[in-house]
């Protein structure tokens, strides 16, 4: 799973990786805030349209931009951990956004536990299946574009994708994920009561 | 059969889940029908002012069934576990007699109690005691029992009118707890297109569709499009009314129903997109209102009124035991609505105390609250300063007068007023 030498440029840092880590970060960042408080539109039809298509640009930026972030990443030379760190850059600023948000609730060590809910956790795990996702998809055009044999399905991503599915069937998927939650409940009553 | 004028009355005790105060159709919601609501609030009282001491499942039931407060009783959110310790009234009223069913969600943290004072106690535990909508396995009397191709507010009516049926000639107390109308707000197959086209222009300006899967509300277990689960809730509801009708009827039926008091209520509101909520918890009036009726003919003067006192759910224990002829505990902190039903000159509150304490993960911050018929004065636990609202001027509370001329010349009596309704609990 380390960049293709042949043909890839390693592009300076920033290029390869500030840049595009930037702006799926960028992106959220600015969905999160103008999403936060839309009262300035007036007509509740508009208003409900952009808060619908702010979130669902809101959820893609945060849990999906992986999926386009690592191919470019990879084709600009970035190597496998810088590849594997960017695409969690935006979902850890949402896990740290979120400990800092819930903290007006809860304490500091509540809080942190909070990162295992099946929300904030279930997406990082979903990076891991889209990174295998990004992964084959990088081989895929890296064949196309420089016609040279590359083995695209070996068994790293695969078990990258069948370990994120695993993960969000057992939070998200099984009965809605309510027997995660009560496991997760049971996790806090013993550590917090 | 039947039982005369005077003699101790039958309790049914009617517990809905969810439900709100304004969703019955008797109480102006634009296309909801609840016909047999609406017959109990014209054969009975409708108290237009009830509320919930803590607007949440465990706390809210175990305040109907001791007369307490939630940091009395001790279930002060849906982790903490019932103390059997705890006395509720069906023990009283088992010592004068009645036999008593407990029937449906109980749901409070721990195993399940042991519930002195009643002689048939069917419930459910999946689902972490919130239940399933269909095919729900019951424990009853202990027996975990599985119930295939049953809807579970037909499948508890069905067990209620056995009870009934048994237990008629009395004197006795059904408590009838329904799983409904709770998330995920399923409806039985024959109402699921009820109100697919209905007008959804009365929720609230501020909504929107997404609004489910935010972080503060997604804890609430209804992902998807709010407008698809507001139809489901109202659904649902016109099932749980369709089953109400059942009980009413069978109640005239065997000649009973002169003689037996319903109550019909909810373990506390629900916000449908107001302040951008899905759910409960905040000490708003959409999630601490809720339903309450109370039909007896034997003992209501003047059936069919609407009453603006504030009765909580703290009320319903010594009522209970009030109009059963028993000795209320001094314990109890709720106050007997006899005197309402009978239309008897008496000293009412004039405001009432309400808690909500940290229930993990839920995003809602500890808090007490005073409401009084004017004003709510929210006090948080957390960074969050304290908010205060005219209720009757803005019962949306979408304006803290906090720091207004008027908010500053009400704020230090409201302040008071919670110190007493605290310092009184303790």
């Amino acid at each position: 799973m380390k960049a293709p030498a042949v043909g890839i440029e390693k592009r300076p840092f920033a290029s390869r990786f500030l840049l595009p880590v930037a702006v799926p970060l960028a992106t959220w960042l600015v969905l999160h805030l103008l999403t936060r408080d839309a009262d300035w539109i007036g007509d509740p039809q508009a208003y409900r349209l952009f808060m619908n298509a702010g979130h669902v640009l809101l959820y893609a930026a945060y849990a999906l931009s992986a999926v386009v972030l690592y191919p470019v990443l990879y084709f600009r030379g970035a190597s496998l951990p810088e590849r594997v760190l960017g695409c969690y850059v935006t979902p850890l600023a949402y896990v740290v956004k979120e400990v800092i948000r819930v903290n007006q609730y809860f304490t500091v060590a509540e809080s942190l536990f909070y990162v295992l809910t099946s929300i904030v956790l279930g997406g990082l795990f979903i990076q891991v299946g889209l990174i295998g996702v990004g992964e084959i998809i990088s081989r895929l055009l890296y064949r196309r574009r420089f016609g040279l044999p590359v083995r695209v399905w070996t068994w790293q991503p695969l078990v990258a994708m069948a370990v994120a599915v695993g993960a969000l069937y057992v939070m998200l998927l099984w009965d809605g994920g309510v027997h995660y939650f009560y496991l997760f409940q049971e996790g806090y009553k013993l550590l917090f009561y | 059969m039947g039982v005369a004028r005077g003699d101790r009355p039958n309790f049914v005790f009617v517990l809905v889940d969810d439900q709100r105060w304004d969703h019955l159709s008797c109480m102006g919601h634009p296309f909801l029908e609840t016909p047999n609501m609406d017959r109990l609030a014209s054969e009975g009282v409708l108290f237009e002012n009830a509320f919930v001491t803590t607007s949440l499942c465990s706390p809210s039931r175990a305040s109907f069934l001791t007369g307490l407060y939630a940091n009395t009783h001790g279930i002060q959110n849906n982790l903490t576990e019932w103390d059997n310790q705890n006395a509720t009234f069906f023990e009283s009223l088992q010592a004068a007699g009645y036999r008593n069913a407990f029937i449906g969600k109980w749901h409070m943290p721990g195993r399940l109690p042991e519930l002195r004072g009643v002689e048939r106690f069917i419930t459910f535990t999946v689902q972490g005691g919130q239940g399933r909508y269909f095919d729900c396995p019951l424990i009853i009397d202990g027996v975990e029992t599985e119930r295939p191709g049953t809807y579970i507010t037909e499948d508890l009516t069905d067990f209620a009118l056995d009870f009934i049926r048994e237990a008629q000639d009395g004197p006795f107390c059904l408590y009838l707890a329904h799983k409904a109308v709770h998330h995920q707000f399923l409806p039985p197959p024959d109402l699921d297109d009820l109100y697919s086209d209905a007008d959804l222009s009365h929720l609230p300006e501020e909504y929107f569709s997404l609004q489910t899967m935010t972080a503060s509300n997604i804890w609430e277990g209804a992902l998807g499009p709010m407008e698809r689960h507001y139809r489901n809730y109202n659904e649902a509801l016109v099932a749980v009314d369709r089953q109400l009708g059942r009980l009413l009827d069978e109640l005239d039926a065997l000649g009973l129903a002169e003689n037996t008091v319903v109550v019909f209520t909810s373990d506390n509101g629900y916000s449908w997109g107001e302040h951008l909520i899905n759910g409960k918890r905040l000490a708003t009036e959409e999630n601490m209102r809720i339903p309450f009726i109370v039909r007896y003919p034997a003992g209501i003067v003047d059936p069919g009124r609407r009453l603006p006192e504030m009765v909580l759910n703290v009320d319903v224990a010594p009522s209970l035991l009030a109009l059963a002829g028993v000795v209320v505990p001094g314990q109890m902190q709720g106050q007997s609505i006899v005197p309402l039903l009978e239309d008897t000159e008496t000293a009412w509150r004039e405001s009432f105390l309400y808690e909500y304490f940290k229930d993990f993960p839920y995003n809602v911050p500890a808090h007490r609250a005073v409401r009084s018929d004017r004003y709510l004065y929210i006090e948080f636990e957390t960074r969050r300063p304290p908010e205060l609202y005219d209720i009757q001027a803005d019962p949306r509370t979408l304006h803290n007068i906090i720091a207004s001329p008027k908010g500053r010349e009400v704020l230090p009596a409201m302040q008071a007023l919670l110190r007493q309704h605290l310092d009184s609990l303790s």
